[in-house]
């Protein structure tokens, strides 16, 4: 891309830069990744209770899986929550990093909880890793396109005669 | 107050400038990082779907089964 160097021209351009970043639908991402997580928990209970209904898991680990899932749908709950009264669209709600914390220690959890060759294991955990890597890549898609404006802006400040 | 024509020239200049270059500005800003305005209703609409979910959800885990 090439701007004109005029030195308010480019101010403009670098201000400009900066507030389109800071707007880039962060709730919109938010709103995505509280929705896919939401799906990815609902087939992880599904595929628990298929399983405990053949009799591959027993009673046991599936209230533990169970356990481990209810802070992740509350906490999945609160962010939506939030999102529906957040009117702050330039920022995510903090509550979308209490929802990466509470989907890393329930794979943690439930990796302990299921032994290596429990049947639906593979499925739950692979459910939960694709929720965790959504919130994970959309937080850090959001901080990268702040620092990147941020950069750009400079850069463009830089050349400006 | 006396004014100097050629710095008002070089201003009426400059602000043309800016006003030509605003728009191709803006646009190469919104494509670069597909800026538009959010489109709240709808985030709000999806939002009270997966509060519906999950709100069958959590009795759901909530539920013990025989050990």
């Amino acid at each position: 891309m090439k701007f004109r160097h005029q030195p308010s021209v480019v101010l403009l351009a670098a201000l400009l830069f900066v507030a389109c970043a800071a707007k880039t639908k962060p709730l919109e991402v938010a709103a995505q990744a509280t929705h896919s997580v939401t799906v990815m928990l609902k087939l992880a209970s599904d595929t628990l209770d298929d399983q405990y209904a053949r009799g591959g898991i027993p009673g046991s680990v599936v209230n533990e899986v169970r356990a481990a899932l209810l802070p992740v749908a509350q906490a999945t709950q609160s962010a939506v929550a939030v999102l529906l009264i957040w009117t702050d669209v330039d920022t995510a709600p903090p509550e979308m990093a209490a929802l990466l914390t509470a989907l890393s220690q329930s794979v943690e959890r439930i990796a302990a909880a299921l032994p290596s060759g429990t049947p639906g294991r593979g499925a739950i955990l692979a459910h939960l890793s694709s929720a965790t890597a959504v919130v994970r890549a959309i937080a850090n898609l959001f901080v990268g396109h702040q620092a990147e404006a941020i950069v750009t802006a400079r850069q463009m400040l830089a050349e400006a005669p | 107050m006396k004014i100097d024509a050629q710095a008002l020239g070089q201003y009426l200049d400059l602000i043309t400038r800016i006003a030509a270059a605003a728009p191709a500005v803006i646009a190469q800003v919104q494509e670069l990082f597909g800026a538009h305005p959010t489109d709240i209703p709808a985030i709000q609409a999806q939002a009270r779907a997966d509060l519906a979910a999950l709100a069958a959800l959590i009795p759901h885990l909530q539920e013990r089964v025989p050990e």
